[in-house]
């Protein structure tokens, strides 16, 4: 020991190995006694210092230059890293602070309190499952099931509680280590999303008018992320027409534990109709009956099966003059997942003048996620128009010159 | 061994004992060498204990900042490192939870007592056979309060909150406290 440190610490240090011995008889240093042995491990492994610098430990310049050359560079700032290399490397649970260590005791008796719930309720759903539902209660069968269901959320919410506690968790969510098969981790991702992403998701598909415009309303439950190839899109983004000309990837993020069977369409609600002096919508994608869960997120909208596409990809377009077009991707989740009918749907389908609200009726779909991109005349459309078999490249939209009325003119014959 | 022969050569000339221990050094610094080569756990565990007076004027030092620092509109900002915010976090979490538990325990507890008194209540209204004379006697607040001339009951004076200082206002502005309107009748 230094000779510069206190009486007191060596009292300290003397009664702490004292308890050592006296084994997990203590319950006041039942973590602490985990600790040490944990230590010499630890101090075992970290011997040759300076024979093998590590890129997370090394901080004497020299080293950090050996390290370099051999192409693994230090991770992080020298002060950091000399710290790490400094520490002892105890756990972070075992980290012999008072009131952590007490607060964990008490977090650990709540979770056990709550895995105890966790094992009531479902000896109850058991058993109300085996139950005849008639025998019960008047409402029968079907209050059964309603009481079935109530009963399974609250169940997971017990499996959030008693995770949510636990630094450990809080931990492995932040560094993105998450595992989505846990409730726990689900449950904070959702939270994480709603927190700010969700909440700028919504308003682009409100400010761009995308939820009166093509679906009648939309209560996003998935994160919709965009990219084409290796250019991620944020919501609302414009998009080159030689980039958009490939059909996109999506990251469909659901937070549910169920898979769930979902359409996914791609509206384009601005396309100009000379005719009627409006506009139509063009359906650009359509696919039916992907299935999309918390584990993969991840699709391809160029490699769905066959039978899943309804609509191929069709280059989004803009003619020279005409308003920027919305891309608007929209996923409605199928009911009950009861697969949609390719022939059936088929029927039904129009491409050039695409109804989405009588294609959500008639399937029964309901929009749970919802965002766009936009598209508007650039060097390479006429290209793409034309590989596309578009015509209308040549051609450029003018807005008709409205005549004002003659008391209203600025210069009309009687000034003159 | 040239290698050898030269090192001990530049050892004597230098005056150092040619050792590969540390025999060589002042006994003082020869303790500090050991200790921080056999690193023995206790003696880890028992140096970041956090009862150590740096570390402990160091924490005191950082709260006291973030707490009383004179601009006191905006904070100064409770920079912790990854592991000292979990910990905080952990600390908070746990805190949190035992306040809940009192709280709900307590709820649990006034609610326990509330449904027992109706309970007994009921009882006397229903159970005890006189058609609820007992029961009605029993809910009848006549002599809580004392009258002096009757005398018993809890003085009136208690029927008003008790609080450490009475407004003068009721006095006139400027005038004494006056906590009890003594001459007042009913009309």
């Amino acid at each position: 020991m230094a000779p510069s440190r206190a009486p007191s610490v060596q009292l300290l240090r003397s009664l702490r190995s004292s308890d050592v011995y006296s084994g997990a008889s203590s319950t006041t240093r039942a973590f602490s006694t985990s600790c040490r042995q944990h230590e010499e491990e630890v101090v075992v492994q970290r011997e040759s210092f300076y024979r093998n610098p590590k890129p997370e430990t090394a901080f004497v310049p020299r080293l950090e230059r050996r390290l370099a050359a051999a192409g693994t560079p230090p991770i992080g700032s020298r002060r950091r890293r000399m710290a790490i290399a400094q520490s002892q490397g105890v756990l972070f649970d075992q980290l012999p602070f008072q009131c952590f260590q007490e607060a964990r005791k008490v977090l650990i008796e709540d979770r056990q309190e709550k895995l105890q719930q966790i094992q009531t309720m479902r000896d109850r759903i058991a058993r109300l499952q085996q139950s005849d539902g008639n025998a019960l209660h008047r409402g029968g069968e079907q209050y059964k099931q309603k009481r079935l269901e109530s009963m399974r959320t609250e169940l997971e919410h017990l499996k959030i509680l008693a995770d949510v506690n636990d630094p450990n968790v809080k931990r492995r969510f932040e560094d993105g280590k998450g595992d989505m098969s846990k409730p726990i981790y689900r449950f904070l991702a959702d939270r994480k999303w709603r927190d700010y992403v969700q909440k700028i998701l919504i308003q682009r598909i409100t400010q761009m008018k995308v939820v009166p415009d093509v679906v009648p309303h939309c209560d996003p439950i998935v994160d919709v992320k965009i990219k084409f190839g290796r250019t991620n899109v944020q919501a609302g983004d414009f998009v080159d027409s030689a980039i958009s000309e490939k059909p996109c990837q999506l990251t469909v993020q659901s937070f549910e534990k169920d898979p769930k069977l979902i359409t996914i369409a791609i509206v384009d609600p601005d396309v100009p109709n000379l005719e009627t002096d409006s506009f139509n919508s063009r359906c650009h994608f359509l696919a039916s009956n992907v299935q999309i869960d918390a584990l993969t997120p991840h699709l391809d909208l160029a490699k769905l099966a066959e039978e899943q596409i309804l609509v191929p990809w069709l280059p989004p377009t803009a003619q020279k003059g005409s308003p920027y077009h919305r891309l608007s991707i929209v996923l409605f989740q199928q009911k009950d997942n009861i697969s949609v009918d390719k022939a059936v749907a088929l029927r039904n389908i129009q491409q050039t003048d695409f109804r989405t609200r009588s294609f959500m009726t008639r399937h029964m779909l309901t929009p749970i996620g919802a965002s766009l991109f936009r598209t508007k005349w650039d060097d390479n459309m006429g290209a793409v128009m034309q590989r596309a078999g578009i015509d209308g490249a040549e051609l450029e939209l003018k807005r008709v010159k409205v005549q004002p009325l003659p008391y209203k003119r600025r210069n009309p014959s009687t000034f003159r | 061994m040239v290698c050898l022969s030269l090192r001990s050569a530049l050892a004597s000339a230098f005056g150092i004992a040619n050792r590969s221990s540390t025999l060589g050094v002042a006994p003082q610094l020869q303790h500090i060498i050991q200790s921080t080569r056999h690193h023995r756990p206790q003696d880890a565990a028992a140096a970041t204990f956090s009862t150590s007076s740096s570390t402990f004027a160091k924490k005191k030092a950082l709260i006291r900042y973030h707490l009383y620092h004179p601009t006191t509109l905006t904070p100064r900002p409770l920079r912790f490192s990854r592991n000292r915010a979990l910990r905080h976090w952990t600390i908070h979490r746990a805190w949190n939870l035992y306040r809940m538990k009192v709280k709900r325990r307590r709820e649990l507890e006034l609610e326990r007592q509330y449904n027992a008194m109706a309970a007994a209540n009921e009882e006397l209204r229903v159970g005890a056979g006189d058609g609820g004379k007992l029961f009605r006697k029993a809910q009848m607040k006549i002599g809580t309060w004392s009258i002096p001339e009757r005398g018993g009951g809890v003085p009136i004076e208690y029927a008003r909150g008790q609080v450490e200082w009475v407004g003068t206002v009721a006095g006139g502005v400027g005038g004494p406290a006056k906590i009890w309107d003594h001459e007042w009748k009913r009309a």
